[in-house]
């Protein structure tokens, strides 16, 4: 889940630089759009200043004060979620844009912000459902595109991953971020030397990307390259220290040297960060459904 | 009319059936005369209702022929009244029937049972039985005369708590076998989280049973045989006892580094697992990590259940197989001698486990073509699933996976091949792996939740010739548990091991099975016994069984 975070932030980031307050293109007009009053327009004008400002706890006061005033407008709950997912509180942004992926069934945007904020939150099956969803709305959105994979290879569909990322990359050819992912469903599925190839590709424009470097780690481990697997899983390490799945693979790799004290230092890098990030997950998920297991 | 008659010819062809499946396996359950019934709660809606039951084959009245033992369960309901549950042994009449002599026995009623493994534990040339269970487990001694006494109490092996796996090794050379079981979550009958309490009881949503996380961990023992008929518990002076409480599941004992004593492999559900390095002076180091055993390939900490043991290379080296939880997925650990490595996507054996929670699970050659297939059972631990589909999880049964091994480290999920009997969706849970009446064709018997029992009779007609190898080892151990057998033939060399439990808390037959392709004979067989000395055989003609003895 953590290798997702550093891609996702800029994914979060960009959905929050939508216009505040401004409904999807194609929303319905209808039942679900209440006619924001005076004082509600005058406050979310308010949030969107504040948002702009960098305050992101004022904004979303002024959004739950819109809100108390109209419940079921549309435009004060899609700014209420934006708002939310750009300052990571993700329950109420998950909450709330499953009220609006219900009142707007056709809008693939809300599919797609939806779909994010599971994947932050750890979520990946509905993330998935959500994404792909979003998907079918409005299919040719690299964004959403990238974001399915990035899901997808959470879950070990490396195959369907691949695809994804794939298609977004025939759309916006530039990202790192997808060429990154595609690498990792690559490497997911076994096709070392593609993995490879667009890692570097990757690594080439951005050297301490996460993910390439990752993959770069994880395809050089299998090739018994054991020195350099090291450097690129350090990079990656240093690059989200929240990784625990970086940690375990640098235990491996300090192993295979012979270099027992470090890779016991690693296990415990994972364990620990392992248990913060199942904190956070839990955390997060404090008013949505959690797994026994 | 012409038109009339297109469109029906056109029906017609639309209409004719496929090719009709390969027959691999019959379920001959019926036939063979088993009427055996697992019992758990319909609901499920306590963990402890969910994990039950082992199988296993092993030729308790010394007639060549291997029998039948089926483990059941109490439930919530019925925990104060053994008698409610029925385990079931079934004599092998080798006609292709069995018959129930559980009430003669003595094995009827082990209590809330769990798992079970095989061994000649006192050494005087007949297999005991070992049988855990929600509360104190069961050593069955066998009395030679179709009967078994519970010696489990004097023997000092009653354990307690929430056992689960066992296997028998002998872990420190004194040539008498030892004793490891898993325990899995410590358990109060009489105050159980209640069903869907919290969200910590809750799958997507949906109120389910609790655990195994947010309840506590059991440790794990393992005796020491003392020769005296008396076992002493040493798990935490060897380093095994697992103090952290992870939740144990299948246990599997295999030398994994060649130095000639056993070490053992723990399968945890929902934590790290276990590969506990033999240090040849009585404890053991846990070097699951290290060697890269403990989780998945990207670090994630697996449900896990059953585990196998097999060399699928053909290279000497053993390598393992693990079973998850959904949305997990198997894993195959391949041997890569100083070190294994998590092959589950390349070997392609990950992605069709990844819906399915899996359990009982052997390496086995179906077809005899000398390279080691892999089977697993599935049935997921929540049946309120099946109300509310959800996400790539399959439902609450599920179909089986039969993995034929291609060659190159290759697998091909198979199993629709071969009709309803590998697809047709059970809550599979013990698996045992044997060869039922000697014809040199593996069998599977699996042991299902709740449920009637499968005995799936290999009728394959592509099958290549073969060697079933039964050793005979120098007392006590007279099993030659920890034996491995080598055999070339032309171009082929195989490699099995002799093993007391494996799978899901089940036991195998212990008798050693060779595919060999086409050859004709076994150009050499080498056995390395549990002591380190070695005995050889040449050119053995091919379809029979050999007995080898110390």
């Amino acid at each position: 889940m953590m290798r997702c975070v550093v891609v996702l932030a800029g994914v979060v980031a960009c959905a929050s630089q939508l216009a505040l307050a401004q409904p999807a293109a194609n929303a319905q007009p209808g039942a679900a759009r209440a006619a924001a009053s005076g004082s509600v327009r005058e406050l979310l004008q308010t949030a969107r200043r504040e948002s702009q400002d960098g305050d992101a706890a004022g904004a979303l006061e002024s959004l739950r004060r819109a809100r108390a005033l109209a419940p079921n407008s549309e435009d004060v709950l899609s700014a209420f979620a934006q708002v939310a997912l750009s300052a990571r509180l993700l329950a109420p942004a998950i909450a709330t844009l499953e009220s609006l992926t219900r009142m707007c069934p056709s809008v693939a945007q809300y599919g797609y912000l939806l779909g994010v904020a599971l994947i932050e939150a750890g979520d990946m099956p509905a993330a998935v459902d959500s994404l792909e969803q979003a998907n079918r709305l409005e299919p040719d959105r690299p964004r959403t595109l990238l974001a399915l994979a990035l899901a997808l290879n959470n879950r070990k569909q490396y195959a369907e991953a691949r695809r994804a990322a794939l298609k977004s990359l025939e759309l916006d050819a530039d990202n790192v971020d997808t060429l990154a992912t595609l690498a990792e469903a690559e490497a997911g599925t076994g096709d070392l030397q593609q993995a490879d190839a667009h890692a570097r590709r990757v690594l080439a424009r951005s050297p301490t990307h996460h993910t390439a470097n990752l993959v770069a780690g994880i395809v050089l481990m299998q090739q018994e390259r054991y020195v350099e697997a090291r450097d690129a899983l350090e990079r990656a390490a240093a690059a989200n220290p929240a990784s625990a799945g970086v940690y375990y693979q640098l235990s491996l790799a300090y192993a295979r040297l012979g270099d027992e004290a470090r890779s016991r230092q690693n296990v415990e890098r994972y364990r620990q960060t392992l248990r913060e990030t199942e904190d956070r997950i839990k955390t997060l998920r404090a008013g949505t459904s959690e797994t026994a297991r | 009319m012409m038109r009339v008659l297109v469109s029906l010819v056109a029906v017609l062809v639309l209409a004719a059936p496929g090719p009709a499946p390969a027959l691999l396996f019959r379920d001959v359950t019926t036939q063979a005369g088993i009427a055996f019934r697992h019992h758990a709660a319909p609901e499920k809606k306590y963990i402890v209702e969910s994990m039950s039951g082992g199988v296993a084959l092993f030729d308790y009245d010394r007639d060549g022929l291997v029998d039948i033992y089926f483990v059941d369960s109490l439930t919530v309901e019925t925990a104060k009244n053994p008698a409610a549950a029925r385990s079931a042994l079934y004599r092998n009449l080798g006609n292709g029937k069995f018959e129930d002599v559980t009430d003669k026995s003595g094995l009827a009623h082990p209590g809330w049972g769990m798992g079970v493994c095989a061994a000649d534990v006192d050494g005087d040339g007949w297999d005991d039985l070992y049988v855990t269970v929600l509360g104190r487990n069961r050593l069955y001694r066998n009395n030679h005369d179709g009967t078994f006494t519970d010696i489990a109490e004097q023997a000092g092996v009653a354990g307690g708590g929430w056992s689960t796996g066992c296997g028998f090794a002998d872990y420190d050379h004194d040539g008498r076998l030892d004793l490891f079981v898993s325990r899995y979550v410590k358990i109060d009958l009489d105050h159980l989280p209640a069903f869907g309490k919290d969200k910590t009881c809750e799958y997507r949503g949906v109120a389910v049973q609790c655990g195994p996380r947010g309840l506590p961990g059991e440790s794990d023992f393992l005796f020491h045989n003392d020769g005296n008929g008396r076992f002493t518990e040493v798990s935490a002076k060897a380093g095994v006892s697992d103090p952290r409480g992870y939740f144990g599941l299948g246990v599997a004992w295999f030398d994994y580094n060649g130095d000639g004593w056993p070490d053992l492999y723990v399968a945890n559900d929902a934590t790290p697992n276990f590969l506990y390095r033999n240090n040849k002076d009585g404890t053991f180091t846990d070097v699951a990590f290290p060697m890269g055993v403990a989780v998945s390939e990207d670090g994630a900490e697996q449900g896990s259940m059953g585990v196998a043991v097999g060399d699928y290379q053909n290279n000497g080296r053993l390598s393992l197989f693990v079973t998850n939880f959904s949305e997990e997925y198997n894993d195959l650990y391949r041997h890569d001698g100083d070190h294994f490595s998590d092959v589950s996507f390349r070997s392609n054996t990950a992605p069709a486990s990844l819906p399915l929670v899996g359990w009982g699970t052997s390496f086995f050659d179906y077809d005899n073509d000398g390279l080691q297939d892999i089977v697993v059972v599935n049935g997921h631990v929540y049946p309120q699933l099946d109300a509310v589909r959800l996400g790539g999880s399959a439902g609450y049964r599920q179909r089986k996976l039969l993995y034929h091994n291609r060659g190159g480290g290759m697998f091909d999920e198979v199993a629709a091949q071969f009709g309803r009997v590998m697809t047709d969706e059970r809550v599979g849970r013990g698996l045992a792996v044997g060869d039922l009446d000697n014809d040199g064709g593996l069998d599977l018997v699996i042991n299902n939740l709740d449920g009637s029992p499968e005995v799936l009779h290999n009728e394959y007609a592509g099958r290549g010739s073969w060697l079933l190898v039964k050793l005979t080892g120098s007392a006590p151990n007279t099993d030659a548990i920890g034996a491995l057998v080598t055999v070339r033939a032309g171009a082929l060399t195989a490699t099995r091991l002799v093993q007391s439990g494996t799978s899901y808390i089940s036991q195998n037959d212990m008798r050693l099975h060779f595919g060999l392709g086409t050859a004709a004979q076994v150009d050499s067989l080498d056995v390395r016994w549990p002591d380190g000395t070695t005995s050889k055989m040449t050119n053995v003609k091919a379809n029979q069984l050999v007995a080898v003895r110390r």
